[in-house]
């Protein structure tokens, strides 16, 4: 009987096990893959428009411009991107350690605000003392992204440590709260940060090394500096996540009692998330903002926060490519809002009433996201399949228990 | 009598001022607390809701009442009204969309995420139905006079009045919540079905009750403060925050923290510029970041540096039960 | 040398004396056993033990040192682990993973940089583990679909996984059948020396037949102690609690 088994076929059980595994370990790759050629696809389709004019193919050059209008440009994907980033930050809280953080903005604000800041004052003739001046000609943005990680690990250390007492919604009310004092300084203070205007003054932003321009004038060096830092840092942030800490997160927001009892200082560990977190959704807002070449004070305000909620919830907080999908859908959706559908109907320029609205029936009827109702889908077939066989094998060896039972009368 | 620069009368003023913000602050915080005591739910869209007041007193007043009755009746009708109509949409949302999430998992944080939803849909749902510029609401005329006044001290009629009515409002609060079943469950602190159920009441209909409760009260505060200041989509933001901030301080889980809580911070709020007229901060400190000019708009920022150092040195706030806020 | 002990040990809940000015004292290797009725206040002496409560007053020495305002995870360290009443694991993770990540914590905790496979030693001593609690074939298994009875075995599990010099095991036989009961029992004396094991069991049977010494809790207060002969004869413990 054992020699006829057959070796290694291929189940279908197993076929599924195989794909969502592979997912799992590798769908940030295959991800990456895709976007690292993502500005010659979107080139190749702006070329083939002119080639087709050129060609008096106008009709078909309509066509295809029309469809061009549903493709996400370049810049666009810049900005999906760095909301990948913000959200993969952000779900090292709400995913894995169960921390809802509302309190996000700040991060994503004092991040950019670090670098507007510096770009704009580190100037002649400005705020700036003349020694920082002397010793740049024109700043370069490496030390600008330094100084931003510095700056918001601290920020974000600091908050941490005075929510830290705090847990549940009540940590969610108080990060909150802790945030818009960054918002209310930023009006304060608006000789610095230039107030409810935004920060302008960030047309000359270059890496210093390679004296690279980025800027919103260059889509393609933009997509690619962006590409790179987040793909670098979400990587970092995956290794974390299934490193020996990642699963101390993991029993900490299942049972922080029991993981406090194993042995570990609970408040330390998600003080460190939090920390992890907050300085790597300042790195996201840097980016922003030197995309965008202006800060606006926006980026500080908690509806930054509620974005970044949405989107993690919407592609699968329990998920860790979750936000990837949900930023896309996310921006996608309100660029079409913004620009194709206010064409035929003007209540679609209130998106943010469209953005809460959403929210609200995301929560009530896909609690688990986009990936995470696929993933419970895939586990309950993988599951059913499972049981149907159990069920099959009992039933057979009940049979031939029965047999044999028939055969000894 | 206060230091340097700062005359009695504009201090008294300014004490006058806070009195009339910590009102109102105590009047959303008590709110705030009444529905997180039974349901154990965060309204993140308190500031939302308390707009939403504001905007619909504005159509009873201005739009439907004031042209028939004049301006003195349309806003008596709107101050009786509002918390009607918003104690009906309370009733209507817990219903058909918090009452959904009870039960499952994540209950608490699928409840704070609705509310947070609102807060922002609300606001914008405004500016789809009213436009997106602010509305003028004005001081009805039988509160256009002053109690009292010399130099710069003004004690208008109106702000009196609106203290006054927050005195009220709280005191009714009080009996209710010590005097009353429903208070004696909200006290409990408990939103815990299978006790309640003991007790042989129906629950839903009590959380129903509640959470209608608290957004009236909030739509109350809204249409009250709007002759104040000018009604406008992004009213509810800063002051709920605020409302927050006053929540932690004096801490949850007890009737009189909001309420001694708003009015200290009230004070603190009212007070802080003054601190940019002292003699001594303008002799010494002018041209620094801390100068005048600072305190003029440093007070949300002083709020806030109060609340974490509460946070850190005294988490369950002044008045808190132990364990009952973290 | 007593590893473990308590002088003096009380915790009031506002008017309410759980723990009543407790004197106790653990000797290294010994299994015993804490009884008394329902609200004796068995539990709250366990909490304060292990660090859930800190104390009212009194002092908890442990391996000759006053742990009583030590942080909870700080005790695990130092050697106390502990079961609870109601079960108490991680439900949604696996079951290996429920026992590695009690024997991680001995290692490290703010390891970034490397897998958990990875570590040979973590994986050898959670397959150890489970082969004593006899879950290996369930390893993969979601914790919360487990039988009850296996879910107590798990948090023992998972107490042994944290290296304790002193297992505190609260009702491990709760909601047990009585053959799983007398398992358990048995199970329980293999833990005992070199592991010291304090049991807190209301089943008399399991209670009588392995315990060195039998301490009787009454009102928080400390009633008798002695072996099982002893407290047996004692006319006080049979008014209060030995009666049937
Ligand atoms: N956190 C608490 N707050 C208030 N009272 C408490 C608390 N924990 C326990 N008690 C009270 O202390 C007393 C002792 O409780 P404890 O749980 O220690 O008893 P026990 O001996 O373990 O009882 P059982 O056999 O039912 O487990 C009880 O009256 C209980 O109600
Ligand atoms: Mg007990």
């Amino acid at each position: 009987m054992d020699a006829a088994a057959p070796k290694n076929r291929f189940t279908p059980r197993e076929f599924w096990a195989w794909i969502s595994e592979v997912f799992d370990n590798y769908g940030i790759l295959i991800l990456a893959g895709l976007l690292l050629v993502y500005p010659f696809f979107f080139s190749a389709l702006n070329d083939s428009i002119i080639w087709l004019e050129d060609n008096d193919w106008e009709a078909t050059a309509e066509v295809v411009a029309e469809v061009r209008g549903f493709v996400p440009s370049t810049p666009l994907m810049i900005q999906i991107l760095i909301y990948t980033l913000f959200g993969v930050a952000f779900n090292i809280l709400l995913g894995n350690t169960g921390m809802l953080s509302l309190g996000h903005c700040a991060f994503f604000g004092v991040g950019g605000y670090t670098v507007g800041i510096m770009h704009a004052w580190i100037k002649p003739g400005t705020y700036a003392p003349d020694w920082m001046v002397n010793a740049f000609k024109v700043l370069p943005l490496e030390i600008s992204l330094i100084t931003c990680i510095i700056v918001s690990t601290f920020v974000a250390w600091l908050i941490g440590t005075i929510c830290s007492t705090k847990r549940g919604v009540y940590f969610a009310m108080v990060t909150l709260s802790i945030s818009m004092i960054f918002y209310y300084s930023a009006q304060t203070f608006d000789d610095l940060t230039g107030g409810t205007d935004g920060l302008g003054g960030l047309e000359n932003m270059r890496l210093g090394s390679i004296g690279l321009r980025v800027g919103i004038m260059d889509a393609n060096i933009t997509y690619y500096f962006v590409y790179i830092l987040s793909v670098v840092f979400i990587a970092a942030i995956w290794q974390v996540l299934r490193s020996p800490f990642g699963h101390v997160l993991r029993a900490v927001r299942e049972n922080e009692n029991r993981a406090r009892i194993c042995g570990y200082n609970v408040a330390k560990v998600r003080l460190m998330a939090f920390t992890m977190s907050g300085a790597v959704s300042g790195v996201a807002g840097a980016l922003a903002i030197i995309y965008g070449e202006t800060v606006p004070i926006e980026n500080i305000h908690f509806i930054t926060s509620g974005q970044i909620v949405i989107i993690t919830l919407f592609g699968g907080a329990g998920t860790f490519l979750g936000p990837a999908v949900g930023s896309f859908i996310y921006w996608y959706l309100r660029q079409l809002m913004s620009v194709e559908f206010v064409k035929y109907l003007a209540i679609f320029q209130y998106w943010e009433a469209w953005v809460g609205g959403i929210f609200v029936l995301i929560v009530l009827f896909v609690p688990s996201g986009i990936l995470g109702t696929i993933r419970n889908m895939t586990l309950e077939y993988r599951e059913k399949k499972l049981l149907n066989r159990k069920a099959v094998a009992e039933a057979l060896a009940k049979n031939a228990d029965d047999e044999t039972a028939a055969d000894t009368e | 009598m206060a230091a340097g620069g700062v005359e009695f009368s504009e201090f008294v003023q300014h004490l006058f001022l806070g009195l009339v913000q910590g009102s109102f602050w105590v009047l959303l915080a008590l709110g705030l607390s009444i529905i997180f005591g039974l349901m154990g739910i965060i309204n993140f869209g308190h500031g939302a809701f308390y707009m939403l007041g504001a905007y619909v007193g504005f159509t009873v007043s201005d739009l439907i009442f004031s042209p028939f009755l004049g301006p003195n009746a349309g806003f008596i009708v709107a101050l009786a009204s509002v918390p009607i109509v918003m104690f009906a949409l309370g009733m209507v949302f817990e219903r058909y969309v918090i009452s959904r999430i009870y039960n499952t998992e994540n209950e608490r944080f699928s409840g704070v995420l609705i509310m947070f939803g609102m807060s922002i849909f609300l606001p914008d749902f405004v500016r789809l139905l009213w436009g997106r510029p602010g509305k003028p609401f004005n001081i009805p005329p039988m509160f256009q006079f002053s109690l009292f006044k010399t130099g710069t001290l003004d004690i208008t009629a109106y702000r009196s009045f609106t203290i006054i009515t927050a005195a009220i409002l709280v005191a009714l609060l009080w009996v209710l919540i010590y005097k009353t079943n429903l208070g004696m469950m909200i006290r409990a602190g408990t939103n815990n079905n299978t006790m309640v159920k003991v007790l042989g009441i129906n629950v839903s209909r009590i959380w129903r009750l509640t959470f209608g409760l608290g957004i009236a009260l909030a739509g109350f505060s809204g249409v009250m403060i709007a002759p104040l200041f000018a009604v406008d989509a992004t009213m509810g933001e800063l002051i709920l925050v605020q409302t927050f901030i006053v929540v932690v301080v004096g801490g949850m889980g007890s009737f009189i923290g909001p309420v001694i809580g708003g009015l200290i911070l009230g004070q603190l709020w009212a007070l802080t510029p003054l601190v940019g007229r002292t003699q001594y901060v303008v002799q010494n400190w002018t041209g620094t970041v801390i100068g005048p000019d600072f305190w003029e708009k440093a007070s949300d920022i002083l709020l806030f540096i109060v609340m974490a150092v509460i946070l850190l040195l005294r988490p369950r706030g002044l008045f808190g039960q132990e364990g009952a806020f973290d | 040398m007593p590893i473990l002990e308590t002088k003096s040990l009380s915790k009031h809940f506002d008017a309410l004396v759980a723990v009543d000015s407790v004197d106790y004292s653990v000797d290294s290797g010994e299994l015993r056993s804490i009884i008394g009725p329902n609200g004796a206040g068995k539990t709250t002496f366990f909490n304060m033990i292990a660090g859930d409560l800190l104390p009212t007053s009194g002092q908890v020495i442990f391996d000759g040192a006053d742990v009583s305002e030590v942080p909870a995870h700080e005790r695990s360290h130092l050697g106390i682990g502990r079961t609870y009443q109601i079960t108490n694991i991680f439900p949604k993770l696996s079951v290996l993973e429920n026992i590695r990540i009690a024997a991680q914590s001995r290692k490290m905790t703010f390891n970034l940089w490397s897998t958990v496979p990875s570590h040979k030693e973590l994986v050898e001593k959670s397959d150890q583990i489970l082969e004593r609690i006899n879950l290996t074939e369930k390893r993969d298994e979601l914790a919360g679909t487990l039988a009850h009875g296996e879910q107590r075995y798990l948090e023992i599990g998972i107490a042994l996984a944290t290296d304790p010099k002193l297992l505190l095991l609260d009702e491990p036989t709760a909601g047990m059948s009585p053959e799983e009961t007398i398992q358990t029992g048995e199970f329980i004396k293999g833990l005992a020396d070199p592991l010291t094991v304090v049991l807190v069991e209301h089943d008399m049977e399991v209670v009588l037949g392995i315990s060195d010494k039998i301490t009787v809790l009454h009102n928080g207060a400390f009633l008798a102690e002695g072996t099982v002969e002893e407290v047996r004869a004692n006319a006080e413990v049979q008014r209060v609690y030995l009666r049937e």
